[in-house]
C-alpha cells in the first residue's frame, strides 16, 4: 500500500517535467533530425526529400571538419586554463582568510555577471592593435609592432581562449571554494600531523574530497564554451580571418539564417549534438569514483 | 385594427431604415481597408516612415496602416513567411537580413508587374518608364518584378579630403596611381587602405575591378556559376591587383580584424587614408568624424589607365509578400514611395534617392559625400555595376571573401584560389 501510495507521488511529480521535456528537448531534436533529410529555406513550407545528401556533404566538407577542430580546441584550452586557474585561486582562498578575501572573490567573480556579448566587445578593444590595452601592456615590456591578434589566422584562436577565462574563471572558483569549504578541517590537520605537505594534502583530501564537483564542472565547461564561443566569434571576428576562429555553432548559424540551407545546418547540428553528447559521456565515464 | 397598422408601419420603416443602415455599413467596409508594413529600424528612423503612413492615409481616405517596426523585423518576417500568418502587406529589411533570393525563386513575393503598367506616380508616362531600365533589368526574375529597387546607392573607397588637400596627395582615379598614393601616404606613416576583414565590404571594390578587366559578361559568369568563371583572367587578374596592393605593404596592419567600425574609425582618426565602405559612412560615423574632418569618395581606383571604371551600385528593395491580406495596397504603397512629394521628403530627411529616371531632380538635397558618390556612379565614363552573386549565391561569395582575406594575410596563393573555388562552384552547380 505504502508502495503504491508511493509511486503514484512519484509519478504525480514527473508528469509535468517529462511532458515538459519531450515537447521543448525530445520532439525538436527528433524533428530536426528529421528535417536534416530534407532541402529546406526555412521560408516557407515547402521541403524536398534529399536523403543522405546533407550527411554526405557534411563528411565532406573540409570547412566543417575545420570548425569543428576550432570548436573542440576552445573547449579543451579554455576548460584547462580555467580549472587551473579556478582550482589554485579556490585554494588560495580556502587555505587562510585574508581580509581581503571577500572583496577579491566579488572582483573574480564580476565579469561572470557580463553578458559574453558585452565580454567579447570589451576584449575587441582590448585586442585593437592600435589603441588596445594589450599592446600598451606589451609595450611596457619592449614588445612593438602593435601585435594584431585577431587579425592573424595563427594567434587568433588563442587570443578567443582569454575571454572566456577571464569570465568563466570566478564562478567556477566560487563553486570549488564552496565545495572546499565542505570538507572536514579535521582531515587537514591529521594530515598535518601526520606531516603530509601542501601538495600531499591537496592530491589526498581536497581532490577526492570535491571529485563530485569537478565532475559537473567538466560537463559545465563543455556546455558553457559551446554556447559562449557563438557570440564571442560572431561579436569579435565573424569566424575570420579565412574561417580560422570560426566554430560550429557559427557555421550552423550561417548555413541556416545566412545561406537558408536549414536542412544542411540541422545535420551539423545533430553530428555536433552526438558529438557532444560522446564527449560528456566519456567525462562522465572516465571521472566515475566509487562512493567511498 | 388602427393600433395593428401602426405598429406593422413602424416595423417597416424600423427595417428599411435597419437595412439602409446595414448597406451603409457594407459600404463603409468595402471602402475601409487596413494594411500593415513592416519596416527596419535603423536605416532611415521611425518619423519617415510615420509620416509617409500618414501621407498614404490622407490620399486614401477609408485606409488605415498599421506600422511594424524593429531592428530586428527580419527576425520576425522570417518567421511570419515560414507560417503564412500575420505577413505584412509590405516589408523593408536590409539586403543581408533576408533571403530575397530564395523568397523569389519559393515564388513568397508578389509580382508588381501589374501595377508598373499603371500611370507613373512622378512626371508623365507608365510607372515601369520611371524606374531605371537597368535596374528593372537587373531586378526581374523570370520576367517578374518582384523586388522593387527603392533607394540608390553608391559603395567603394572613402577618404578624407582635408587630408589629402593638407598632404598635397592627388586623388588616384586609377591603379596605377593608386600605388603612386600609396607610396606617398606609407612614407607619412599613414596606411594607405584599411577595410573591415570581419565583414565582406571588401567585395564593394573587387566586383566592379572584375568587371573593369573582363566587362559585365566577367560577373555574369560568376551569376551564371559557369565554369571556369573563377579562372577567367578578370577574377585572377584582379587578385594579382590585391596581391600587389598587399607586397606594397598598403593595407593598414590588423584591417583583418576589423569590423566595420573599427575600420571606419582608422579613417576618422585619420590612421588610414582610405577605407572601403558603403554610403552610410557619413551617417554611421557621425559622432566620430574630426570637425575638419571632410568625407570623399574615390569610388573603385583599382582599375587601371584604359579599362572601363565600374563602381559598386548598392540597391536596397522593397517587396510585398504573396499570402498578404491585401497584396494590391501593399504594392499601391510601394508606387507611393514614388510619387514626387515623398522622393522628396526622402531626398531631404533621409538621403534617399530613388533609382528613377531623372533622379538627378532629388540629388541637391543630399550631404555632400552622398552626393558626390550618386555623382561618381552616375558619371557619363563610370559604369555603374550591380552585382547579384553576393546575394544570389551568398555561401560561394562569402567563401570567395574568406580565400581574398587569406591572400591578403599571405597564406594561399591565387592557383589555390581558383582550384578551391572551382570546386566549390562545381558543387553548387550540382545542388542546383
Amino acid at each position: 500500500m505504502k508502495k503504491t501510495h508511493e509511486r503514484t507521488f512519484v509519478i504525480t511529480f514527473l508528469i509535468a517535467p517529462v511532458i515538459t521535456y519531450s515537447l521543448f528537448y525530445v520532439y525538436p531534436f527528433i524533428n530536426a533530425f528529421r528535417i536534416s533529410f530534407y532541402r529546406w529555406s526555412g521560408l516557407s513550407p515547402r521541403m524536398t526529400f534529399v536523403g543522405l545528401a546533407n550527411y554526405r556533404r557534411l563528411f565532406t566538407d573540409s570547412i566543417f571538419y575545420q570548425t569543428l577542430y576550432n570548436q573542440i580546441f576552445l573547449i579543451m584550452v579554455t576548460s584547462l586554463i580555467t580549472f587551473s586557474l579556478a582550482m589554485i585561486f579556490a585554494v588560495i582562498f580556502t587555505s587562510k582568510t585574508y581580509p581581503e578575501n571577500s572583496f577579491l572573490r566579488v572582483i573574480f567573480f564580476f565579469p561572470n555577471m557580463l553578458s559574453m556579448v558585452v565580454v567579447s566587445i570589451l576584449w575587441k578593444f582590448i585586442y585593437n592593435p592600435h589603441f588596445g590595452l594589450l599592446n600598451g601592456f606589451l609595450s611596457l615590456f619592449g614588445f612593438e609592432g602593435n601585435t594584431a591578434l585577431l587579425a592573424s589566422s595563427s594567434t587568433v584562436l588563442a587570443a578567443l581562449v582569454a575571454p572566456q577565462v577571464w569570465m568563466l574563471v570566478g564562478f567556477y572558483m566560487v563553486l570549488f571554494i564552496a565545495s572546499i569549504n565542505t570538507i572536514p578541517v579535521e582531515l587537514y590537520e591529521s594530515a598535518k600531523i601526520d606531516g603530509a605537505g601542501m601538495v600531499r594534502q591537496f592530491i589526498s583530501i581536497t581532490i577526492p574530497g570535491i571529485w563530485y564537483t569537478i565532475q559537473i564542472t567538466f560537463v559545465f565547461f563543455l556546455i558553457a564554451t559551446v554556447s559562449n564561443s557563438f557570440a564571442l566569434v560572431r561579436v569579435t571576428t565573424g569566424g575570420g580571418p579565412s574561417r580560422s576562429s570560426e566554430v560550429v555553432t557559427t557555421y550552423f548559424y550561417q548555413q541556416a539564417f545566412d545561406n537558408s540551407n536549414f536542412g544542411y545546418a540541422l545535420a551539423i547540428g545533430f553530428v555536433v549534438s552526438l558529438v557532444m553528447f560522446i564527449f560528456a559521456s566519456l567525462i562522465m565515464k572516465y571521472t566515475k569514483r566509487d562512493l567511498a | 385594427m388602427k393600433k395593428l397598422l401602426v405598429v406593422i408601419l413602424i416595423l417597416a420603416l424600423a427595417s428599411v431604415a435597419a437595412a439602409a443602415g446595414g448597406r451603409a455599413e457594407q459600404m463603409r467596409e468595402t471602402d475601409e481597408q487596413d494594411m500593415k508594413i513592416s519596416v527596419h529600424l535603423g536605416a532611415f528612423g521611425e518619423d519617415i516612415w510615420k509620416q509617409m503612413i500618414e501621407l498614404f492615409e490622407e490620399r486614401n481616405p477609408g485606409v488605415s496602416v498599421e506600422l511594424e517596426i524593429s531592428p530586428t523585423n527580419f527576425e520576425s518576417l522570417r518567421l511570419q513567411y515560414l507560417s503564412g500568418r500575420d505577413l505584412p502587406d509590405f516589408h523593408q529589411a536590409p539586403t543581408w537580413s533576408l533571403d530575397y533570393q530564395t523568397l523569389q525563386e519559393e515564388g513568397m513575393l508578389f509580382s508588381y508587374e501589374d501595377i508598373l503598367q499603371t500611370p507613373s506616380p512622378y512626371g508623365e508616362g507608365t510607372f515601369e518608364e520611371l524606374l531605371l531600365p537597368s535596374t528593372l533589368e537587373i531586378m526581374r526574375h523570370d520576367g517578374n518584378l518582384y523586388l522593387m529597387p527603392f533607394s540608390l546607392g553608391s559603395n567603394g573607397l572613402w577618404y578624407d579630403e582635408k587630408l589629402f588637400r593638407d598632404k598635397n596627395w592627388s586623388v588616384p582615379t586609377n591603379f596605377e596611381e593608386f600605388l603612386e598614393f600609396g607610396e606617398k601616404a606609407l612614407a607619412e606613416g599613414i596606411a594607405p587602405f584599411t577595410y573591415t576583414g570581419v565583414h565582406d565590404y571588401i567585395g564593394f571594390i573587387l566586383y566592379p575591378t572584375i568587371a573593369s578587366i573582363g566587362g559585365v559578361e566577367a560577373i555574369s559568369k560568376l551569376n551564371n556559376l559557369e565554369e571556369g568563371a573563377f579562372t577567367q583572367n578578370a577574377v585572377v587578374e584582379m587578385l594579382r591587383r590585391v596581391e600587389m596592393i598587399r607586397d606594397s605593404g598598403m593595407i593598414q596592419h590588423g584591417a583583418l580584424g576589423f569590423d566595420h567600425i573599427e575600420s571606419q574609425t582608422e579613417l576618422a582618426l585619420r590612421r588610414a587614408a582610405t577605407v572601403v565602405s558603403g554610403d552610410w559612412i557619413w551617417v554611421e560615423m557621425r559622432d566620430a568624424w574630426p570637425d575638419d574632418f571632410e568625407l570623399g569618395f574615390m569610388g573603385n581606383p583599382l582599375s587601371k589607365a584604359g579599362e572601363q571604371r565600374c563602381s559598386w551600385m548598392h540597391l536596397l528593395r522593397v517587396s510585398v509578400p504573396r499570402d498578404a491580406s491585401n497584396p494590391e495596397l501593399g504594392a499601391e504603397f510601394a508606387k507611393f514611395m514614388f510619387d514626387g512629394d515623398v522622393m522628396d521628403i526622402w531626398a531631404r530627411e533621409a538621403g534617399v534617392v530613388r533609382p528613377i529616371v531623372g533622379a538627378d531632380a532629388f540629388t541637391d538635397y543630399l550631404f555632400d559625400a552622398k552626393r558626390v558618390a550618386i555623382n561618381y556612379l552616375t558619371a557619363p565614363d563610370n559604369l555603374p555595376v550591380f552585382v547579384a552573386f553576393p546575394y544570389s549565391h551568398r555561401e560561394l561569395h562569402i567563401e570567395f571573401m574568406n580565400h581574398v582575406d587569406a591572400l591578403v594575410e599571405g597564406v594561399t596563393t591565387i592557383d589555390r584560389i581558383s582550384r578551391d573555388m572551382e570546386a566549390s562552384l562545381r558543387r553548387a552547380r550540382a545542388e542546383r
